[in-house]
């Protein structure tokens, strides 16, 4: 069992609730043991970083001095904003010892702890895509997916920069698909699956946003998808709460259901539909849950 | 739900507050004295500074004297030698 620091982020604590039972309940399936950040905030998404660039850094290090107080080397997180915000923040942090030491001064006049650079920062996908957590994700799912047909939607902060992520090629990304395999799922293929999903300029430009979303949930359902996966909270907002938006805005009710990764594996592995809580979506899962009976 | 969103009945929700979060609003009253909005920025001017430079030709800056052609004129000190024009 790896221990890992589980930083859980906004979405996930409030109105993507289901995100962090799913995981929680599907981490010891797959070798993790999950030492939660309670004394954490937000990571300041892409809006702090913008507005107060040095705040954004503090903010982040403090978070990462909070994981790398648990005695854990690894610091997981689920969600795509996080991730970038993470390791952006300890790739600076790393490279500058003259500003790691003002940041910590600063992190010590609060009372928070030090940080000194012993954290790596790795998504829940990265962690169950390869190596043993993939061997334990396979011995996890025997339930399987039973053929279900699944789009993958990467999103696009867990891809790019790829300098800063690293784990797939952000072109040809294929660690969603190695999943799906694994869980006895057939993986769709389809352009839009690497693009953005619009939540970033839902609320300066709709029209822009709705006109990016609109691109993967038509391709998936062209495609015969009969549900898509993503390992981000705000992609799964964008694509599940909004299509609705796109119902009025296009006159397409696509009725695609949204799953969290967590969510995808975790009906492959068998979690109960109290660790899954496919209530709290917006689209109605059933067409999937029927399909595999659960 | 409609006097919710009007601000006139308290949320039956409880709203999500992370722990310690005094601490990080401590941490930002201390980045705005001593960040780069405070005094690692506007006092000490670290970072204007290094894009002038960089804009100038930050060698040809460095290698250049304080005083004199190019600079400023050298000042008068009394009991030193004569200021230059």
């Amino acid at each position: 069992v790896k221990q890992v620091a589980y930083y859980k982020g906004c979405l996930a604590s409030l109105s993507a609730k289901e995100l962090d039972i799913a995981t929680q309940a599907l981490a010891p399936k797959v070798g993790l043991e999950l030492i939660e950040l309670e004394a954490v905030t937000c990571c300041g998404a892409g809006d702090i970083h913008e507005a107060e660039p040095d705040y954004y850094l503090h903010l982040n290090a403090r978070i990462l001095a909070y994981a790398e107080a648990t005695g854990a080397d690894t610091l997981m997180t689920i969600c795509n904003v996080c991730t970038l915000n993470l390791r952006q923040a300890d790739f600076t942090l790393k490279g500058d010892p003259a500003l790691l030491e003002r940041v910590n001064a600063n992190l010590a006049a609060v009372g928070a702890p030090r940080y000194s650079g012993g954290v790596e920062v790795l998504h829940f996908l990265w962690l169950i895509a390869a190596g043993e957590g993939f061997e334990l994700l396979q011995q996890a799912a025997h339930r399987g997916l039973k053929g279900l047909r699944i789009a993958p939607f990467y999103g696009c902060q867990i891809l790019r920069p790829s300098k800063l992520l690293g784990f797939d090629d952000p072109d040809r990304p294929d660690s969603l698909e190695r999943i799906i395999a694994a869980c006895g799922g057939e993986a769709i293929d389809y352009p839009a699956k690497i693009k953005c999903c619009g939540f970033p300029i839902i609320q300066a430009r709709e029209d822009v946003a709705l006109a990016e979303l609109v691109q993967p949930i038509e391709q998936a359902k062209e495609a015969g998808a009969d549900a898509m996966v993503t390992p981000c909270p705000l992609c799964h907002l964008s694509l599940d709460a909004w299509q609705s938006k796109l119902r009025k805005q296009t006159g397409r009710d696509f009725q695609m259901p949204i799953l969290h990764l967590s969510q995808l594996v975790g009906v492959a592995a068998g979690l109960a539909d109290s660790e899954l809580r496919f209530k709290r979506h917006v689209v109605s899962v059933a067409p999937v849950t029927e399909k595999l009976a659960v | 739900m409609g006097l919710m969103r009007h601000g006139k009945v308290p949320s039956p929700f409880p709203q999500h507050v992370a722990k310690h979060v005094g601490e990080a609003r401590a941490l930002y009253d201390i980045v705005k004295h001593r960040g780069e909005a405070g005094a690692a920025g506007i006092v000490q001017a670290e970072r204007p500074l290094s894009r002038i430079e960089h804009a100038e030709g930050a060698s040809e800056a460095a290698e250049r004297g304080p005083y004199g052609p190019g600079s400023f004129p050298e000042p008068y000190l009394p009991g030193e030698k004569e200021a230059t024009q």
